[in-house]
Parts: structure tokens; sequence; C-alpha cells
């Protein structure tokens, strides 16, 4: 089993505080690999550090190591992490100052990954239609997104990830501020990119993760406690801590 | 949802009374600046705005300083422009811990500076190495064109005006579009990055999205420039010309004012006329922070969204 | 990363780091030179810096002191700011308490205006209103007019101070039975104390930097103290007047000593915005 993300012993350190003590995690390729974990157990940090996006703080330190198909992301351009491995945010963020097709066209026209006007349409078009939102915005590709609802927002957020044609997509908390209508059609989208793309998700909802996960990751105090496919985790687990926060929700 | 008191509140009194100090000054200081420049607009008419100040032969012509501090106005934009925001990028985003601190602490520091010291400094300093090593050369090298054909004699001119006024006002901005830029929700900076940009265009980026509240930190700064009066009083030269050359030394509104109202005894509308230079200025300033601060509390209605 | 890309990211960096070095430089060099020129002087007249008169035009050494205009500036600052920071804490309260009511968008428009009054302008103004009348310039009309200075400014700070206080302090004040006034005083002043003595500060520094104001109301009394109550209704001046003065003289020796007036103010001034600062960090 290949694992497209690999974290191997990583700890991570903010402001001298140990957030990540020890991060073992195999995210396989082409899977939907869901982290849960009650808060403050440092799954969001830890997805922000396979984007490398927790760096940007002030005072970071980190041991261990994050692979990427077997490299090291710490030996690489940090921008080219980023351009591979997108991310969508648990509080929708389309950029206000511009219209939704530019939101979709940004991450694509700045990584070149279409260059002239034709295929850059193509490109918004695929990845709106892929997030599930094409037919709803395609007459107001040129307003901005204070129009949209907060479950379309998160769409184009979807939208705007997938234009970079990343190899891996995070999701933190997507559907927490979504209603359930749009949550779902999210969880569809999802099952749908897979195929495409590996995706490693942050759930609250246990329901949520072993609903559409295939493999289900228990995280707790920084550490992930449990980890394996999901009918092995639900059926087969001895550990109690596991068990528990995985019936019981939290 | 309004919280009522049920008693009897005495507190009302004492708003009342505050606002009825508060509308009483304004009206105040709108009866004296229509009473005292209603005499020279009234029997000058247009010809307040000509071109001739002859105090003995009673012709009052306010063009040359209004242009004049029209002029070192625009002129002073762009090099507010260029100057504050690489300065608070620098701080910002550029420089960690206290560096950082530091150069914010000398934006704050110099942006309240008492502008007498800038324009001393202006005078008996800067004015003359400007004169040798900006306004020479410029004239020698750029002559033919209108804007720097005139030879600079001393070091008083339109031009070290702008200068003198640009570096006083580029605190003053830098200050408010670092809060500006400070107002942007980390979310999107993170959403920025995250979609692969480098941190110049990043900040490009968040440039962009704080435009609206450059344009009107633009616009109070260019209010401030305009009414500063101990800058220009000291280093613009005080002659009444109307030249496209920037190197003339050239008079301002507020420069006019300080250095006729000795006179205005003496000449009979000269006193209407120096209210009614002050009206001006007070219409043009008033515009231009009303605009700017409409544009700033725009603004912060979309940033919080 | 493509070549045309990493050229402009690198163009970007270089034009904004040079730029804002330049700029850095230009800020710098005045305080530097307010300092290096002004501590030679400063030397050279010792403490009675503080308490002389300036130099006479036939000396020849800068030698003096700013004594009265340095009792004038603290007086008229110190009078400007008593005069605006009551009226100021309750229009700033009457903006945030009553927001919505109609007269709050009156007192917006009456604030705005005075807040864009160029100080040249409310100089002319308390001229008129005051000094003719009084057929004087005087010390009390310059406290006027740098009170019309610092009024818009600290309703400006205050309602900041007031507006970052979340609602529901005040809520629970009422709720707990007390009245309006009772609710500035102890809670919002009593939270934003801080805020409140820094606005203070920072007002009383920028009304002693102000030199418009005071040209036509303040006169030009530099080598006279204000030596009583009565002094209020003489002639003044303050340091900002005398450097202005000074700066205008023809003799090299009064010429050169505003150098070491700059000086003066220029310490007050750091001293009152290191107060405000510190203030502020405080949890009082």
């Amino acid at each position: 089993m290949r694992c497209h993300i690999r974290a191997v012993d990583f700890h991570l350190w903010i402001n001298d505080v140990e957030i990540l003590k020890g991060v073992e995690f195999c995210a396989p390729k082409n899977s939907i690999s869901v982290i849960v974990g009650p808060s403050g157990s440092g799954k969001s940090t830890f997805l922000k550090s396979i984007n490398r996006i927790v760096e940007l703080n002030a005072n970071v330190r980190r041991s261990g190591d994050i692979l990427l198909n077997g490299g090291s992301l710490f030996d690489m351009d940090p921008v080219d992490v980023r351009r591979r491995v997108a991310m969508v945010f648990q509080v929708p963020n389309p950029f206000p100052h511009l219209t939704i097709f530019e939101n979709v066209a940004l991450p694509a026209k700045v990584n070149g990954v279409a260059k002239d006007r034709g295929s850059l349409r193509e490109l918004v078009k695929w990845a709106l239609e892929k997030a599930m939102l094409w037919d709803e915005v395609k007459d107001k590709l040129e307003k901005h997104p204070h129009v949209l609802s907060g479950g379309q927002k998160q769409r184009l957020c979807i939208a705007r990830a997938l234009a970079m044609k990343p190899e891996v997509l995070l999701l933190d908390e997507p559907t927490a501020n979504i209603d359930v209508i749009n949550a779902k059609k999210i969880e569809e989208t999802l099952r749908e990119l897979k195929n495409e793309m590996t995706i490693v998700m942050v759930t609250h909802n246990p329901n949520q993760a072993l609903r559409i996960g295939d493999y289900v990751n228990v995280m707790f105090d920084g550490k992930i406690i449990e980890s394996g496919p999901v009918g092995d985790i639900v059926l087969k687990t001895r550990n109690e801590l596991a068990i528990k926060l995985l019936s019981e929700g939290w | 949802m309004k919280i009522r008191v049920f008693s009897a509140d005495k507190f009302v009194y004492l708003v009342g009374l505050n606002l009825a100090i508060l509308v009483v000054l304004f009206a105040l200081v709108v009866y004296v600046l229509a009473v005292k420049s209603a005499p020279s607009i009234l029997s000058l008419g247009a010809g307040l705005l000509g071109s001739v100040w002859n105090t003995d032969e009673g012709r009052y012509g306010l063009l040359a300083p209004l242009l004049g501090s029209v002029l070192v106005t625009v002129y002073s934009i762009p090099l507010i422009i260029v100057f504050s925001i690489p300065l608070v990028v620098l701080a910002e985003e550029y420089l960690r811990g206290l560096a950082g601190k530091l150069v914010n602490l000398v934006i704050d520091m110099s942006a309240g500076l008492p502008t007498v010291i800038y324009a001393y400094i202006g005078l008996a300093f800067m004015s003359n190495v400007l004169k040798d090593w900006l306004e020479r050369p410029l004239h020698e090298l750029l002559g033919f064109l209108p804007l720097f054909a005139c030879r600079p004699l001393t070091g008083q001119n339109l031009m070290t005006a702008t200068v003198i006024l640009s570096i006083s006002a580029v605190p003053y901005m830098a200050a408010l579009v670092r809060e500006s830029l400070r107002m942007i929700p980390k979310s999107y900076v993170e959403a920025s990055y995250s979609i692969g940009l480098y941190k110049e265009e990043v900040i490009l980026m968040k440039l962009s999205m704080v435009r609206p509240a450059i344009v009107s930190a633009l616009l109070l700064s260019s209010s401030r420039v305009l009414t500063e009066t101990t800058i220009v009083s000291l280093v613009a030269g005080n002659q009444y010309v109307i030249t496209p050359c920037a190197l003339s030394p050239v008079s301002t509104i507020p420069s006019l004012i300080v250095n006729n109202f000795g006179y205005s005894v003496m000449y009979p509308l000269l006193d209407s006329v120096l209210f009614a230079s002050s009206l001006i200025l007070f219409v043009l300033s008033l515009s231009l922070n009303a605009a700017g601060l409409y544009l700033n509390k725009r603004f912060r209605v979309v940033v919080s969204e | 990363m493509s070549r045309r890309r990493s050229l402009k990211v690198a163009l970007v960096r270089v034009s904004l780091l040079t730029s804002a070095l330049v700029s850095l430089t230009l800020i710098l060099v005045v305080h530097i030179v307010v300092v290096v020129y002004g501590l030679p002087l400063a030397l050279l007249n010792g403490l009675s810096l503080l308490y002389a008169t300036p130099p006479l035009p036939n000396q020849d050494a800068p030698v003096g002191g700013v004594g009265p205009s340095l009792v004038g500036t603290l007086v008229s600052s110190g009078i400007a700011v008593a005069l605006a920071t009551p009226v100021a804490l309750i229009a700033a309260f009457t903006m945030v308490e009553y927001r919505g009511r109609w007269f709050v968008d009156f007192l917006r428009v009456v604030f705005t205006s005075l807040y864009g009054l160029p100080t040249i302008t409310i100089s002319v103004i308390v001229y008129s209103l005051l000094v003719i009348p009084m057929r004087t310039q005087s010390l009390l009309a310059g406290s006027l007019s740098l009170a019309l200075v610092a009024l818009p400014v600290e309703i400006s700070y205050l309602e900041g101070v007031f507006s970052s206080i979340p609602q529901t302090y005040r809520e629970a004040g009422y709720a707990i039975g007390l009245t309006r006034w009772l609710v500035l005083r102890r809670v919002l002043i009593g939270i934003g104390k801080s805020g409140v003595a820094s606005t203070v500060a920072l007002t009383l520094a920028r009304v002693m930097g102000e030199t418009a104001p005071l040209l036509f109301t303040i006169g030009n009394a530099i080598n006279t103290y204000p030596s009583s109550l009565y002094s209020l209704l003489q002639p003044s001046s303050t340091i900002t007047t005398l450097i202005f003065t000074l700066s205008s003289s023809p003799f090299p020796s009064q010429f050169q000593f505003a150098w070491a007036a700059s000086l003066v103010l220029y310490v007050v001034y750091t001293a009152l915005f290191a107060l405000s600062r510190m203030v502020r960090g405080v949890e009082l």
C-alpha cells in the first residue's frame, strides 16, 4: 500500500508548546483518509503542516518528517508543495475582492496550469463542474462571492483548490459550517474526486467519517492513536479511547 | 437591542448640554467664516480667483496661492505612495520581531512629530542639500522641460516644499495603511498562500484587498498636506508667481495668510480676503476628509464580512 | 517556477525593499538631525536652556533658553486638553451609546466638520472671536485655539476606545441598575482606563506640537514669563511659535538657536509619546 502522504514521527512546537507529539500517518493514494478527534487534538495543525501553512506563524519548530510520494516535503520549495497539496478551509474564504471567475482562475493562472484565456475558461468550468457548482453560478461568473450562500462559497473554495490540479486535497472540517443539503453535495463531490487525487479530511463528525472515509485515523492529544480501513476500525479495534471517540462523538 | 433605563435619567441633560456646546462652536465657526469672508466675495466676486495680487490697488487674486497649494499637494501624492507603502510592507512582512517593532515605533513617533520641526530642518538643513543634490542637477540635465526650466536660487521652492511635506506625511499614511493591512482576516492570507503564491504575490494580493483603504488614507493625508502651514511658510519661498516650473518659489494659501495677516488692518478688504481664502481651504480639506472617512467606513464593512 | 514569474517576484521584492529603505532613511534623518544639531547647543547652554530667555539679536552666540515659551506650551496645552477632554468623553459616549438616533448623525456631521477644519483657519476664527474684542493676543486665546484642535482628535480616539469595549459590559452595567452616567464612569471609563489615559497623553503630545492655531492668537512674547492668573489675558508664546519666529529671524544667533528649541520640543514630544505607549500597555 503506497502512502501518498506519510508522516513519520512528526513533532511540532508552536511558541514552545508541543502541539503534535509524534504523528504517524499514512494517506494511501486515491482514497479518502479521514482524521477524527476532539477539538484541541491537533488535527487542523497537522493538516496545515502538510501544506506548510503552519510555518507562517512566528515561532514554529518541528522534528520528524512528512513525505510526499516518498520525498520529504521540507526539502521542496514550499510554494511548490502548496501547488501540489491544495487546501479547503473550515470557514469558507473566497476572496471577496475578486469575481467568482477570478477566484477559480487565479491559482491556475499563477501556477501556470492554464496559460491563455481559452484554456483558463475551460479549466474554470471544469473545476466548478467538479465542485458541483457550475449550474448555479454559470450566469454570474463576474459577480463577487458575497452573492453566494455559505454552502456555495465553500463549493467555490473547493473549485478554487481544484483549479490547481493538485495531487492531494486537504479539507479542514469542510462541512462544519454548512447546511445539510450543501454538505451532502460536498460529500458526493469528494467521493468522485478521490479517483483523481488523494483526499485527507478532518472532521469532528464521526458519522461523516464512517460514511465517506476509506481510512480512518483517530487523533488524540497530538498523536494518532488508531488508524486503519473503515471497516476494520469499526469491527476490530481494541483501543478503548478510539472506540469511545468514534461512537460517542464529541 | 436598546436597553431602556426606566428611571428618569439626568444624564440626558448632560448629553444635551454637550451637544449644545458642540453645536454652538460649530455655529460660531460657520458664522465667523461666512460673515468675515462675505465682504470680499461680494465686492470682488470672481476677481478673487484672478492672478494679480496688488494690495495697494485692492486687487486680490488668489489664483497663485491656490495653484501653489494644489500643486504641492498633487505632486506630493506619488511621493507619499512610493515611500509609505513599501515602508509598511517592510515592517509588517519582511521584518520579524524587534526590528519590525522598532520600525513601527519610528513610524508612529514620526506621524505625530510637530511639523514645525520638519519645517525648520527643511529650511536650515534640507533646503540646501536638496538644492545642490537634486534641484540644480535636475535643472542642468532636464532644463529643457518646462517643469525644470527655472534656475533654483535658493532651496526654497515648490519642489523642496513637496519633498519635506511628503516626508512629514509618509509616517501618517504608513500608519493608516498598516492598520488596514492588519484588518485582513488571517483566513484570506492563509488561503492566498495555500494556492501557491509567493510571498511577494501574497503581498500584492493583500494590497489589492485594501485598495479602498489606501485611497482613503491618501485622501486624508492629502488633506493634511493641503492645510499644512509651517512647512510651506518656511520652505516654499513665498513668491507670488504662477509658473509651470517646479523649482521656483511659490505661494500657498496658508503661507499667504501667515504673511499677510499682519497687514490686514492697513488695507481695506485684505482681512476679508484672507478669511475667504481660509474658507476655501476649509471647503477643500473638508471634502477630502469626508471622502476619506466615507471610504474608510465602507472598507471596514467589506473586510468584516 | 517559470522564468517570467520568478523575474516578477524578484523585481517586486527589490523595488519594495529599496523604496522602503530610502523612505526609512529619510525619516530617520529628521530624527538624527534634530538630535545631532541640537545637542551641542543644549550642552552649551546646560540647564539654563530650560529657564533662560532666547538670545537677543545682537548676541553672536546662540546662548539662551526657552523658558517662557516652555511655560506657555505647558499652560496652553494643559488648558486645551482640560477643556476638551470632558466634552470629548461625553461626545464619544453619546456616539457609542445612542447609536442610530437622529442626533448622533448630527453629532457626527459636526464632528467631521470640526475635524476637517484647517488649523490656520481655526487661528483666524479665534482671532476674530477673541483677540479682536480683547484687543490683544493672549495665552487664553491660544489655549482656546488649541482646545478647538484637540476636540475632534480626542473625540475620534475616544470613540475608538469606547466602541472596542464589548457591548455586553454596558448591558451588564444597566442590568445591575447603574444610571447612564455611572455606566460611563464606571464601566466604559473603568474598562477603558488605559485607553482614555493614553488618549489624553497622545492629545497632549499632538497639541503641544501645533503651531498654526497659535500664530495669530497667542502673540509673540518670547521673553516674558506668564506670572499670574492675569497673564492668561496677556500675550505669550509656545516653543512651536518660538521656533517659527526664530527661523524667520535674519540674525544668526537666533536662527541657530532654533536648533536648541527644536531639541527641547522633540524631547518633550518623545516623553509624552513614550508615556502614552506605557500607559496603554499597562492593565490598570
